[in-house]
């Protein structure tokens, strides 16, 4: 050590010393300073790499609160498909219309997804699903299986709970995909790092409320129409706004072309779309009809 | 040693580097593109792939032994055939087993014939540029899985064909044509056993070296169901 050398020049300790004492000169004056009582945990929140003495990792929770305030997003899989459904916020009036899809995304020919949170953050994991996929695909010259894909992200979202000091992502997933072990599948992952399979499940806002309702309405082995219904009628009672229009949602079916056996990813149109919205109403009106037939009696 | 280095820096690949720290790849090479002499031959059949390779391991002009295991059973329905110097033979089939075990263990799944040979074949290619140069092993791929049973010719540089039967080494200069002429598609197990038999009876006619033992493997849906050793001089 530099004191036991004689060295004057580091007779402090050098620059770890410094550094070390910052740190305590810092901490003793947060404890001095009188912090204002917050609803959730305040001393242990400022980092990610503590947990609080109940055993919960703040940042990681008010992450998923931040993709509280993004566009909602729903997944069905059906018996020969898989949904994906989004809910387009727009900002301002003033935003040009965006080129490519915000809340919508192509990974690999096998794999789309969908995006709630920081739009910021959701690049950078997208760029990261996109590498790996197409990597995997270079090295095995076949599409990735999907669970596999999803546990390389999650590791890396897991890794900015643990050590770093940095922020976790602040987006949710939800990745629809194929591959010939177990056919279509549908997961979501969060800021955890942690991923699920489910048959349908909705993130972003008013979550609970959507999974509640398609845990009511969802039935196995469903066909990819009645999937469709199932995500559009969700995706309504989740949003604001009164009316539903083409311009406010989108959908993403991943299927098999029967005759050349291949996958297609069909994003739809603002007509299919509003096809989709008439028979909601229609079907809406027509149960209004029967209620207040049998009301009448 | 730097000078050495620079000097050996705008060569071919084929030159011995003295002073190169993983010798053992080139040294022993002087130029000469994994030993050629293993015997490998391979077929597919209607349900199974077959292999068969040579037993010696020989040093200078001694045959250390007539029992050397050039096959390996890399997956429980993959079979992985090699020729070549025998350090880099091992150790590459070795490393390509422990890889395909732990790929099993992490994703609970076992991988297609076609995505392991494209994986071997990307290892192959990632050694040819690296420090200890190409892994001098020359070898054959077999495996059933849900598209049927499959075979790959795969050289020591990442070349990799599909091949409906193959040989690497010498032993292609006697076998190539014998299986043109007999080999035919859906071939029973004992037809298979055959041409393969058909062979090394060519072999032991022909080939200058001598090799009394032969190898038989072969693997179905099931797994490996044929394990044999067959006698090099029994002509037919």
């Amino acid at each position: 050590w530099p004191e036991a050398r004689g060295r004057p020049s580091c007779s402090d300790g050098g620059a770890w010393g410094r550094r070390r004492r910052e740190r305590e000169a810092q901490e003793a004056q947060e404890a001095r300073r009188p912090r204002a009582r917050t609803t959730m945990g305040s001393r242990y929140d400022s980092r990610t790499t503590v947990f609080s003495p109940e055993g919960r990792l703040f940042q990681v929770e008010y992450a998923l609160l931040a993709i509280e305030q993004a566009g909602a997003c729903v997944g069905v899989l059906a018996k020969d498909g898989v949904v994906i459904a989004a809910e387009k916020k727009t900002t301002s009036k003033l935003l040009a219309p965006p080129k490519t899809s915000e809340k919508l995304y192509m990974i690999d020919d096998h794999v789309a997804c969908a995006v709630a949170g920081l739009t910021s953050d959701a690049n950078v994991l997208i760029s990261y699903l996109r590498r790996v996929a197409h990597n995997y695909k270079l090295q095995y010259q076949e599409p990735q299986p999907l669970e596999q894909l999803i546990q390389r992200v999650c590791d890396l979202k897991q890794g900015y709970t643990q050590f770093g000091g940095q922020r976790p992502f602040g987006v949710s997933f939800l990745y629809a995909g194929w591959d010939r072990h177990y056919g279509f599948q549908l997961y979501q992952s969060n800021p955890s790092g942690n991923y699920g399979g489910w048959k349908a499940t909705a993130i972003g806002p008013n979550n609970q409320a959507a999974s509640s309702l398609l845990k009511k309405e969802y039935k196995d082995e469903c066909s990819i129409e009645e999937a469709l219904k199932l995500s559009v009628k969700v995706l309504n009672k989740t949003m604001d706004s009164v009316t539903p229009t083409p311009d406010n949602m989108e959908f993403s079916v991943l299927r098999m072309n029967e005759e050349t056996k291949k996958l297609v990813q069909h994003k739809m149109s603002n007509e299919e779309v509003q096809a989709l919205l008439d028979e909601l109403k229609q079907e809406e009106e027509e149960e209004k009809a029967r209620e207040e037939a049998k009301a009448a009696k | 040693r730097e000078q050495q280095r620079r000097r050996n820096a705008g060569e071919a690949g084929c030159h011995t580097d003295g002073t190169d720290q993983a010798a053992g790849r080139r040294d022993s090479q002087q130029g000469a593109p994994a030993a050629t002499m293993d015997v490998v031959i391979g077929l597919t059949g209607k349900d199974y792939v077959m292999v068969v390779a040579d037993m010696t391991a020989a040093r200078s002009i001694f045959t250390l032994k007539h029992d050397e295991e050039k096959i390996m059973m890399i997956d429980d329905r993959k079979v992985l055939a090699c020729g070549g110097e025998q350090s880099s033979r091992v150790n590459f089939s070795e490393y390509i087993k422990r890889n395909f075990a732990l790929n099993e263990l992490r994703t609970g799944l076992e991988l297609s014939t076609h995505a392991s040979a494209h994986f071997i074949r990307n290892e192959l290619a990632k050694a040819i540029r690296s420090r200890g140069g190409a892994h001098q092993a020359n070898s054959l791929l077999g495996g059933v899985d849900e598209d049927g049973p499959s075979m790959y010719h795969l050289d020591y540089l990442g070349s990799l064909e599909k091949v409906n039967f193959g040989a690497q080494g010498y032993a292609s200069y006697f076998s190539l044509s014998l299986m043109d002429r007999h080999w035919k598609k859906n071939m029973t197990m004992e037809e298979g056993k055959e041409l393969l038999k058909l062979c090394i009876s060519q072999l032991d006619t022909r080939f200058i070296i001598n090799n009394p033992n032969f190898r038989l493997v072969a693997v179905t849906a099931e797994g490996k169901v044929l394990d044999e050793v067959l006698d090099g001089h029994a002509s037919t």
